[in-house]
């Protein structure tokens, strides 16, 4: 075994790969190798690090040093400074967004230094394509465990102390599940990953399965001799190709070991693992239309009880669960269920991730310990809003979520908190909103989705999501009315109470909760015509402001209905009449100048515009 | 079991759901997706009811019913949400006769015809007054529709026989999808798309026509509203009588509902009760009833043939004549053959008068060649038992199936059913032709279980007919198994029955006159100095008789019919007799008055029962009227004189090939109904 | 020796010798291969229909009564299967495929605007492709690469912080008809979808 002196490990998730991760990786190995550090450095890549907004990533160990937003041009002097002069390279280091010095080390970040890593306690550290660096970590120490000192009643009993609740949404007891479904006189068993991440803004499973994918197989491993199943299934959506292949590659090499097959580990044990691909459907994230994906069906939802548990895949017991909760069980079976239950608070426990993205200066993905307060996450983990611009809100749970406002950031992250607050954990999207996101559209927008991932087996959730939708769209587009919020309010109570599944009975929840907390934004739009946050095209105007254009005629040339006029070094005009609100011209005016601005209300009405957009020809 | 629902304490006998449970006790709650022969959907979501101890609402359809429930059905707050469902609901259904405030005026005012391309309301629509969506926003009190309404796209299709298709009323209750997958097993028509494009449709949108469709109805039968409709009674009054008949268009004999008004058939349904059919029904006993009964080929009156001509008659002359020509004619060059067709009433006389009246010449009939026959010499050839009853629900418990030569969904449909249902339970399916080797058979037949093997006439067809059979036998019976006869016509069994209580002579060989009650054997008629027809319809048999006495069909008279199973069912009068036609009993009673035959004093159907049921014991139940099968023989050796064991064919003479299954009483109504004549003239789907 | 089929497709030799023994059309062999690789499990539909899209680009009829022949289960089943899941083409698909991610954190970046901008620029709403057959527009509710956001995928590799002028410059070449341009350095096409 080589022993180098310096490790350099380039992250390789998905932004840092879109940005270029293996360029960088390419770069560093030559240049090692030109200046001949091959045997004293070594260049490995790792899976997400969970920082993506500021890929490519870098870290140097032993220091922990964290690079980041590297490009190959940097390396010469990379190279140069840190490994051969044993400088590190400042210029190349993380400054926090409020500006500073240089913070060299990962742990002292901010970003990274609140989290607690259970989870993705393999974050950056091993390359998930080689299973014998995850087994360097402890791998595969708690399904040994599990397997050959433990019964079954004694593996439920663990993970029921340690209070896991399920990950992917409802926060269902871990346990218990586990305990009703080896309770089951009926054979064979099954497990399930459910891995079809729907909700949009989260990635936190797309991670895990890409950068640890034997966290999740060990956890099924240990639930499989919990409920007495033979045979398992990760069902992984098909928008994640990387992580069908992570994971197809280490059940390859998990079956080269032993880990995985008959006869586990000698113990007598056999438990087998396949992938499913998802098919683009948001619905099969639903248990019941999981287990009919894999039956071949469409995804619709079964009528509950009878729970999977009980009568799952082809009418027989079946454990699912989501991809963090598998990956929190070989820790909680390795450490112990009373070091889980020491985090958290008294009905949440353990750690949980969220995708922390939207108008946040520290995009990424971070684990936090239950019980950590909102504002926390976003000021201290997430830096704050970009551009100082004002926090507004944050979406927690997608689609089955709702909006948290300013007055409830000190709210502490837990299961039972958030629902009261009208929002849900959900699987952890966090999106983070300022004063320029319309609450409105954003109703609008889940509504949308919600009525487009339907299935459309109920007719609460098939036609009300669509009326509701339509009735969101009328106020964003100006021509609401006052009934109409009572009309959404009604209905929101008939698709409620009346849906099939849980996403017929959430779907409202995004409404329920702008309403609760922005009414005035929806008063605005209904009574004053007017959007607060200048966002619905109806209700707005694009203006230039003659003092600051510079007449550089950008925004003229990227107009797509020519509705600009001027000339070189003269300040250009909108023609109102024309203007279809696209937002082109903001985007293209250079920030230095930033002359186009946006109106609403009687402002926008004076100039021309607060009116419905014209028809593009 | 004991439970509370609404308040009042509720007794259940066995497992039940709380819909179930509910309407059993005269409570009701609405629902549209449910169906009794379906498994329970739960996406209509109006059956929602509040159980004390649950959370929330749970549909009644698919909850059981469990001791000590308490459940409420109509709280306040369960029937606003019941309206605000509907109201749902109706926002993409049709409804502008819901919330229009002319409607008591309407029927007075309106003054247009009905037929419209586009349904926008109740009264435009081809099932005003039929449809459970009405019912159901009657019960729950519905006048105002608060929401936009959506229409879902698509024009009606009409491009198919039989059934029209207008997606714009279909609610997607799903009941159509589930009964063509899980009743009848076709898989036609299902889900298209997903949310709210989501509709009904076939594989690819072709016709059903083009999707293997064998146009049962049954997805019409379970559609609560105006979207899958029998084009031919499409904008029909809804009927007023409904009588239960036995279908007779071939041998299983399904319980139909006939339906009628202004003293006609309207159409048929197949009846829910119906002991064979449950509910389900074919292509023919659904929609060609009613044009068979009044197909222009129907002979209305007597008719005589006058210089080279025939014209009408009434029944005096025809039957005097008839009477004159047949006394100066010697018994033995007389030939009568009857039909399988017919009922055991019709048949007893013809017998009977065969036997009394000409002096005993022996009754042709396709029963002779029958699949049922050929059972019953093998068994009698060996000197044992061999059981020819059997139920046909009891073919779906079934561990190994084997087919021989038969279609079953052009020939058996209801025998089909039970086949699919005893797959889906995991049972084998053997298809084989009825030209093949068994070896192949006896390799692919497990050691394991009883094996249940259906054939037809098809297998007897050929040469060599009773060994493949014996063979057969061999193969099933050591392990329990059995053979089932599946013959055609409707009355196969019991013709045999009374066929064996008549011995005759053997028949003649050249015939002077021949008196031929139904269409069988194809006897060449060119010989003959006198030929006398009894018949429904205008055949070849009827273009060359001297007398043609009009034959009133099975719906038209009452009788008795014995179906493959060995089931005797009486089947009523539904309908008057069109023209002057009698029921086939009668025209012999008549004819055998003239020529002085005693044994013809029966004035109703019910005395010919009391008369048949002494002279043809297993038949004896007839009389009695209660639900019975034909007594089985038990094994006895083949009669010695006489019989119908003679009219076997010698070697060498062609056997009469099986009766086309769309022919009745003549009419082969896959040639003469349009919508039938598509069906079948497609190529054989089965890749 | 490569045999390939009407979509461009390189066969394996021993599908394409079975090709040249049998009188299969290319769907109905293809089919074949692919449903024996699953061991002719009915409740495979969905993965058998992915794998043959990924073949032949798009689900043509032909392509779904093979299947529904080879795994002996009624056409109605697999076509309704094939028009739930939105993974499914019914229609022929373009030579190039961008897509636009509508997931929360690229609408809350602009993402909506994204996508007209790129609707305009190649005449086409989202769903459609080019008479032309070279480009197929998406889009697809959320890729989990939110950190990149607004988010669009251009032939599987993914351009994140998108706005009209990078729009405009990595859909250039294809309009010209070539291929698509480096906005960034992007990895070994590692995001290839199927």
């Amino acid at each position: 075994m080589t022993t180098a002196r310096t490790h350099l490990l380039v992250c390789a998730g998905t932004g840092c790969v879109s940005c270029g991760a293996f360029a960088l990786k390419d770069a560093l190995v030559a240049e090692i190798a030109r200046r001949g550090l091959q045997d004293e450095a070594l260049v490995a890549t790792t899976g997400c690090n969970g920082f993506c907004e500021r890929g490519p990533i870098l870290l140097v160990h032993p220091d922990g040093i964290f690079y980041q937003r590297l490009a190959p041009a940097d390396v010469p002097l990379l190279v140069e400074e840190h490994l051969i002069k044993g400088r590190p390279v400042r210029t190349l280091m993380y400054v926090p967004p409020e500006g500073g010095a240089p913070v060299p080390k990962m742990a002292d970040i901010e970003f990274f230094k609140h989290q607690r890593l259970i989870v993705l306690r393999n974050r950056g550290r091993i390359d998930p394509e080689k299973i014998e660096e995850y087994i360097a970590y402890d791998g595969y120490e708690g399904a040994a465990k599990a397997l050959e000192r433990m019964t079954p009643e004694e593996i439920v009993a663990e993970v029921s102390a340690a209070g896991l609740r399920g990950r992917g949404g409802a926060g269902f007891p871990t346990g218990r599940k586990w305990d009703l479904c080896r309770r089951q006189p009926a054979s064979p068993k099954y497990l399930i990953c459910n891995g079809d991440e729907g909700d949009p803004g989260a990635f936190m499973d797309r991670s895990v399965l890409e950068a640890d994918p034997h966290a999740v197989l060990e956890g099924m491993i240990i639930g499989a001799k919990a409920i007495g199943a033979a045979r398992g299934f990760v069902y992984i959506r098909d928008e994640y190709p990387l992580a069908v292949s992570r994971v197809g590659i280490a059940l390859e090499q998990a079956r080269e070991r032993g880990l995985l097959g008959r006869d586990i580990l000698g113990t007598g044990f056999d438990f087998e693992l396949e992938i499913v691909r998802g098919a683009g459907a948001f619905v099969s994230g639903e248990e019941t239309a999981l287990i009919a994906s894999i039956e071949g069906q469409r995804a619709y939802p079964r009528q509950r009880p009878p729970y999977p548990a009980q009568q799952g895949l082809w009418g027989k017991p079946t454990v699912i669960n989501n991809v963090e909760t598998w990956a929190n069980v070989p820790s909680i079976i390795r450490r112990g269920s009373a070091w889980f239950s020491g985090l958290g608070t008294e009905t949440s426990k353990g750690t949980k991730i969220f995708s922390l993205v939207g108008k946040i200066n520290n995009t990424g993905l971070v684990e936090v310990p239950m019980g950590i307060r909102l504002r926390d996450i976003v000021f201290a983990v997430g830096g704050g809003i970009p551009k100082g611009r004002d926090f507004k809100a944050v979406q927690i749970g997608g689609p089955s979520g709702g909006c948290i406002p300013k007055a409830l950031l000190d709210l502490p992250i837990d299961y039972e908190s958030l629902s009261q607050a009208g929002a849900m954990m959900g699987s952890g999207g966090m999106i983070v909103m300022d004063e320029d996101t319309c609450m409105v559209d954003i109703a609008l927008y889940f509504l949308r989705f919600t009525q487009e991932e339907s299935c459309g087996k109920c007719s609460p959730c098939r036609i009300g999501t669509r009326q509701m939708a339509e009735i969101l769209a009328r106020i964003a587009a100006g021509e609401g009315s006052l009934e109409d919020i009572r009309k959404l309010e009604e209905l929101a109570s008939t698709v409620k109470r009346g849906s099939l599944c849980g996403l017929g009975q959430t779907a409202p929840n995004p409404v329920l909760s702008t309403l609760r907390y922005f009414r005035d934004e929806y008063l605005a739009h209904i009574v004053d015509h007017t959007c607060p946050a200048r966002v619905c095209k109806n209700l707005i105007a694009y203006d230039i402001d003659p003092d600051k254009c510079v007449g550089c005629l950008l925004c003229l040339k990227a107009c797509p209905v020519k509705a600009i006029s001027g000339e070189r070094k003269k300040v250009h005009v909108i023609d109102q009449g024309a203007c279809i609100r696209c937002g082109a011209c903001l985007s293209v005016c250079p920030a230095k100048v930033q002359a186009v601005v946006k109106h609403t209300g009687e402002k926008a009405r004076a100039l021309g515009g607060g009116a419905p957009v014209p028809k593009e020809t | 079991m004991k439970l509370l629902i609404d308040g009042r304490a509720i007794a259940l006998e066995g497992p039940a759901t709380l819909l179930e449970a509910a309407r059993a006790n005269g409570i009701d709650i609405p629902s549209l997706c449910d169906h009794p022969w379906l498994a329970p959907y739960a996406a209509c979501r109006l059956c929602l009811v509040e159980v004390k101890g649950r959370k929330g609402c749970v549909p009644a359809c698919s909850t059981a019913a469990e001791e000590g429930m308490d459940v409420m059905t109509s709280t306040p707050d369960l029937q606003s949400l019941r309206r605000g469902i509907l109201e749902l609901i109706l926002a993409e259904h049709p409804h502008a006769c819901l919330i229009c405030c002319e409607k008591p005026s309407c029927d007075d005012l309106k003054s247009t015809i009905r037929k419209t391309g586009e349904v926008t309301g109740c009264v435009l629509c081809p099932v005003n007054g039929r449809c459970e969506l009405q019912r159901v926003a009657e019960a729950v009190g519905l006048d105002r529709v608060p929401f936009p309404s959506h229409r879902r796209s698509g024009e009606v299709r009409r491009d198919d026989p039989f059934i029209d298709r207008d997606n714009s009323l279909c609610i997607l209750c799903g009941r159509c999808v589930r009964v063509c997958h899980e009743v009848r097993g076709a898989s036609v028509l299902t889900f298209v798309s997903r949310g709210s494009e989501t509709v009904i449709g076939t594989a690819l949108d072709r016709r059903l026509l083009d999707s293997e469709c064998q146009f049962c109805g049954a997805c019409v039968d379970v559609c609560p509203t105006g979207s899958l409709t029998e084009r031919a009674v499409r904008y029909d009054r809804p009927a007023e009588t409904e009588t239960k008949a036995v279908c007779t268009l071939c041998g299983q004999g399904c319980g139909l509902c006939v339906k009628l008004r202004d003293g006609r058939v309207a159409g048929t349904s197949p009846d829910p009760e119906g002991a064979v059919n449950r509910g389900q029904a074919c292509v023919k006993g659904r929609f060609l009833v009613r044009p068979a009964l009044i197909h222009p080929r129907r002979l209305l009156k007597p008719l005589i043939r006058e210089n080279g001509e025939l014209r009408e008659a009434g029944w005096e002359e025809a039957l005097t004549l008839a009477a004159t020509r047949l006394a100066g004619i010697e018994p033995g060059q007389i030939s009568v053959a009857a039909s399988a067709q017919s009922s055991c009433e019709d048949l007893f006389a013809v017998h009977r008068f065969a036997a009394e009246a000409l002096g005993g010449p022996a009754v042709a009939g396709p029963w002779t060649n029958s699949a049922a026959a050929g059972l019953r010499d093998l068994g009698r050839a060996a000197g044992r038992a061999v059981p020819l009853n059997f139920r046909l629900s009891d073919i779906a418990l079934a561990g190994t199936i084997v087919v021989i030569g038969e279609d079953l969904p052009v020939t058996q449909p209801i025998v089909g059913l039970s086949v699919h249902r005893a797959v889906a339970r995991g049972a084998a399916l053997i298809r084989m032709n009825a030209g093949e080797g068994l070896r192949r058979l006896s390799d692919r037949l497990d050691a394991s279980g009883p094996v249940l093997i259906l054939f037809g006439p098809e297998l007897l067809k050929r040469g060599q007919g009773q060994a493949r059979l014996a063979e057969l036998w061999d193969l099933a019976a050591p392990g329990g198994g059995r053979l089932l006869a599946l013959d055609r016509e409707s009355n196969i069994r019991g013709g045999l029955a009374i066929a064996e209580a008549f011995p005759a002579r053997p028949a003649a060989k050249a015939a002077r006159a021949l008196y031929i009650a139904g269409p069988h054997p194809r006897i060449a008629p060119g010989k003959a100095d006198l030929v006398i027809v009894q018949a429904s319809y205008r055949d070849e048999h009827v273009s060359s008789a001297d007398i043609v006495f009009p034959e009133a069909t099975s719906f038209e008279a009452e009788g008795t019919f014995v179906n493959i199973e060995g089931r005797i069912q009486v089947s009523p009068t539904a309908v008057a007799p069109p023209g002057e036609a009698w029921p086939g009993w009668r025209i012999l009673k008549e004819l055998a008055a003239r020529l002085g035959a005693p044994g013809f004093d029966f004035a109703s159907p019910a005395e010919v029962r009391i008369a048949l049921s002494a002279a043809v014991p297993p038949l004896a139940a007839a009389a009695a009227g209660g639900p019975a099968f034909l007594a089985e023989e038990a094994g006895r050796p083949a009669p010695s004189v006489g019989g119908p064991a003679d009219e076997r064919p010698t070697r060498g003479r062609r056997l009469a090939a099986p009766r086309d299954p769309d022919d009745y009483k003549g009419l082969s109504l896959a040639a003469e109904i349009k919508g039938l004549k598509l069906v079948r003239g497609r190529r054989c789907p089965r890749s | 020796m490569q045999n390939k089929d009407k979509a461009g497709v390189v066969r394996r030799d021993r599908a394409s010798s079975s090709l040249k023994r049998s009188s299969l059309s290319p769907e109905r062999a293809a089919a074949r291969v692919v449903v024996r690789k699953y061991g002719g499990r009915k409740r495979a539909v969905i993965q058998i229909l992915q794998d043959l899209q990924g073949c032949f680009r798009w689900l043509a009829p032909e392509t779904l009564e093979a299947v529904a022949a080879e795994l002996k289960m009624p056409l109605a089943h697999v076509y309704s299967v094939a028009t739930f899941y939105r993974s499914f083409s019914l229609v022929p698909r373009g030579q190039h495929t961008c897509t636009v991610c509508m997931g929360t954190a690229c609408h809350v970046r602009g993402g909506a605007a994204i996508l007209e901008h790129f609707e305009r620029k190649l005449g086409l709403r989202a769903g459609q492709t080019s008479p032309d057959g070279e480009i197929t527009l998406e889009r697809v509710n959320c890729l989990g690469a939110c950190a990149l956001a607004p988010l669009a995928v251009l032939d599987g590799r993914y351009y994140g912080q998108m706005n009209e002028t990078k729009a405009d410059t990595i859909l250039q070449p294809i309009l010209r008809a070539g291929g698509p341009a480096q906005v960034r350095e992007s990895g070994p096409g590692e995001e290839e979808t199927p």
